[in-house]
């Protein structure tokens, strides 16, 4: 299943955030969207899985635009998780991984042998199976991050959309998340679409990067070949020395205001 | 998987955990001994044996006119009125999201005391301080304030599709409204009628009778099977509604459809029970904590404890000071609260123990 925009405006009210956004995001890969605080990183990624309307243009998924399409159809090919949601605290980790097949479910149809093997496959992938029965209240934030995801994946869609799913996060979880999600996409082949803050995880994790600058997309590409001293000047407002990571290869950016601190 | 019920055939299939199963076991329990409490005890006690015995044979002389035409339809009504309003605050706390919303404070009672007011001042005679209609219209009159309030609320708060927390704010509005059109009304309204309309607010079912019985079970039955098949919909309505419209559920359109379940059992409640008081704010929080947020296990229990908690208060209220008959809706808050509190301060210290 292929996802892409044409011709995408997206704004609030009058105020038009971006402008005219043709992508199309690769299958089977880990695309990471960047830019600066209000680029409208997360506005494309919700309206990518039909959070919300565009003003003008249209998200195409498959071979139908998006919003002609049923809502539960979409919910098969297609899990979004948005910035830290709430859910009621004092909810256990399995009710809410469960909530992930409502789109497979109906009343009569509350728990099929299918739901229960993807419900134990997800809490297995996120390391949950242990502690299933604990509330949300009881949990660190980074095991509360990976019930999320474990619940975007009882969905069991092909592409998966994650709005900083490491904001406010220990750098161990971080990473911990970011692997999970390579590791998805490496051996279930499942494409990921992630907004990330962190320039050098991203260049580590994408194998396609979509840099987003004043309403538009700036350059997009392998991390290798257009992550470079200017693109992160551009985008960022930042100065960078770019060095290659020593661990993965990847560009790593060094940044700074002034050399004299 | 041992700590769930799963149950399969065919296409069918249902899950329900094994603890909350057995909660909801005990608080049946509890809820049939507090109605054969109720049927037994009384201006004449009547033990709980023979009550069954009565019950089930059939005639048994003046026992059995005591049990079946005075206490039986009182009870059945405070059982009704009781699980009615527990179900209806359970669906609105998971529709707006918040574990204070009850019926009470978007509006639904208030606005029920509204539409017997206006029943009372259209019908009473002020010349002779008299009904001029049978007091039997009156819940009629209740109901239509009541479900009038919600959809007000509604229409009030859609702007592009309805926010919970712009139901919580429109519905408070809407109920300082009605409270002071209430007031405007007892102060303008004939003497006579105050204490009529006083014992309304307050929630009474003094005097209760088969008729409101035939009118409160069919109602609330049919609610009630309603609200079980869109239990899954309410689980979805608790999250964040990004998520709700990601797996695919019609979030508008189920936030309406249960808002008008929780009123429509609202006011049912308060047409025959009038104003009755924090049944549908604590049934629902002491079924969550007891079992946990997900509504397969807190919609049935809390149903069955707002039973429960309306049967005891009536027993308290008609028994306590006796031959003194007092309204319910003072029980119903006066052992709601402070157990409310206990409830609070009980989970702050296990909070602090680390649990």
């Amino acid at each position: 299943m292929n996802i892409s925009t044409s011709n995408l405006t997206l704004g609030y009210g009058d105020f038009i955030v971006l402008k005219d956004i043709n992508v199309t995001i690769p299958k089977n890969k880990v695309t990471i969207l960047v830019g600066s605080n209000g680029c409208g990183k997360s506005t494309l990624l919700k309206t990518m899985a039909r959070l919300l309307k565009p003003m003008s243009g249209k998200v195409v998924l498959g071979d139908m635009d998006i919003f002609q399409k049923p809502s539960k159809e979409i919910a098969k090919e297609l899990a979004i998780l948005t910035q830290s949601p709430d859910a009621p605290p004092d909810l256990t980790v399995f009710n809410l991984v469960k909530q992930g097949r409502y789109p497979y479910q109906s009343w009569f149809s509350q728990w099929s042998k299918e739901d229960e093997n993807i419900v134990e496959y997800a809490l297995e992938k996120t390391g949950l199976s242990d502690i299933r029965d604990k509330k949300l209240s009881e949990l660190s934030g980074g095991q509360k991050q990976r019930v999320w995801i474990a619940m975007t994946l009882a969905q069991q869609t092909e592409i998966i959309l994650l709005d900083e799913p490491t904001n406010h996060l220990d750098i161990k979880y971080k990473i911990e998340v970011l692997d999970l999600l390579k590791h998805l996409n490496q051996h279930e082949n499942r494409t990921i679409v992630v907004v990330l803050h962190d320039i050098n995880l991203a260049c580590r994790y994408a194998d396609h990067i979509i840099a987003i600058k004043d309403g538009k997309v700036y350059a997009e590409g392998d991390p290798r070949a257009i992550v470079t001293e200017k693109l992160i000047n551009d985008v960022f407002d930042i100065n960078a020395k770019i060095i290659e990571c020593p661990l993965f290869k990847t560009p790593m950016c060094i940044t700074y205001q002034n050399l004299t601190i | 998987m041992k700590s769930l019920f799963v149950a399969r055939k065919g296409r069918l299939s249902f899950i329900y955990e094994k603890r909350s199963a057995l909660i909801f076991a005990v608080s049946m329990l509890i809820c049939i001994f507090s109605i054969l409490l109720s049927l037994s005890i009384g201006q004449k006690y009547i033990s709980m044996f023979k009550v069954i015995q009565i019950l089930f044979d059939g005639s048994m002389g003046g026992d059995s006119l005591i049990v079946n035409t005075i206490r039986l339809p009182r009870t059945l009504v405070a059982l009704f009125v009781g699980t009615s309003l527990g179900l209806s605050g359970a669906i609105l706390q998971g529709v707006v999201k918040n574990p204070l919303a009850a019926p009470n404070i978007i509006g639904i009672t208030d606005s029920g005391s509204v539409g017997a007011l206006i029943f009372l001042t259209l019908f009473t005679d002020p010349k002779n301080n008299a009904l001029t209609t049978s007091i039997f219209y009156m819940p009629v009159f209740a109901f239509a304030g009541a479900f009038a309030a919600v959809l007000i609320v509604y229409l009030l708060a859609y702007k592009k599709g309805v926010t919970p927390y712009r139901l919580i704010m429109i519905g408070i509005a809407v109920s300082g409204a009605a409270k002071a059109i209430t007031s405007i009304l007892i102060i303008n309204g004939p003497v006579v009628f105050i204490k009529e309309a006083q014992l309304w607010i307050t929630g009474t079912i003094y005097g209760t009778n088969w008729t409101h019985v035939k009118l409160l079970l069919p109602w609330f039955l049919i609610l009630f099977i309603i609200t079980l098949i869109y239990t899954r919909e309410l689980n979805v309505q608790n999250l964040d509604d990004c998520i709700s419209v990601g797996l695919g559920s019609s979030v508008e359109k189920n936030r309406f459809l249960l808002m008008i379940l929780s009123a429509a059992l609202a006011s049912g409640a308060v047409a025959v029970g009038g104003g009755i008081s924090f049944v549908g704010l604590i049934a629902p929080h002491i079924s969550r904590k007891l079992t946990n947020s997900s509504f397969g296990n807190v919609l049935p229990l809390s149903t069955v404890v707002g039973g429960i908690i309306v049967v005891i208060s009536d027993i308290a209220a008609r028994t306590l000071l006796f031959p003194l008959d007092l309204p319910v809706g003072i029980f119903t808050a006066g052992i709601g609260a402070p157990f409310f509190v206990y409830l609070l301060l009980k989970s702050q210290r296990a909070l602090r123990r680390g649990f």
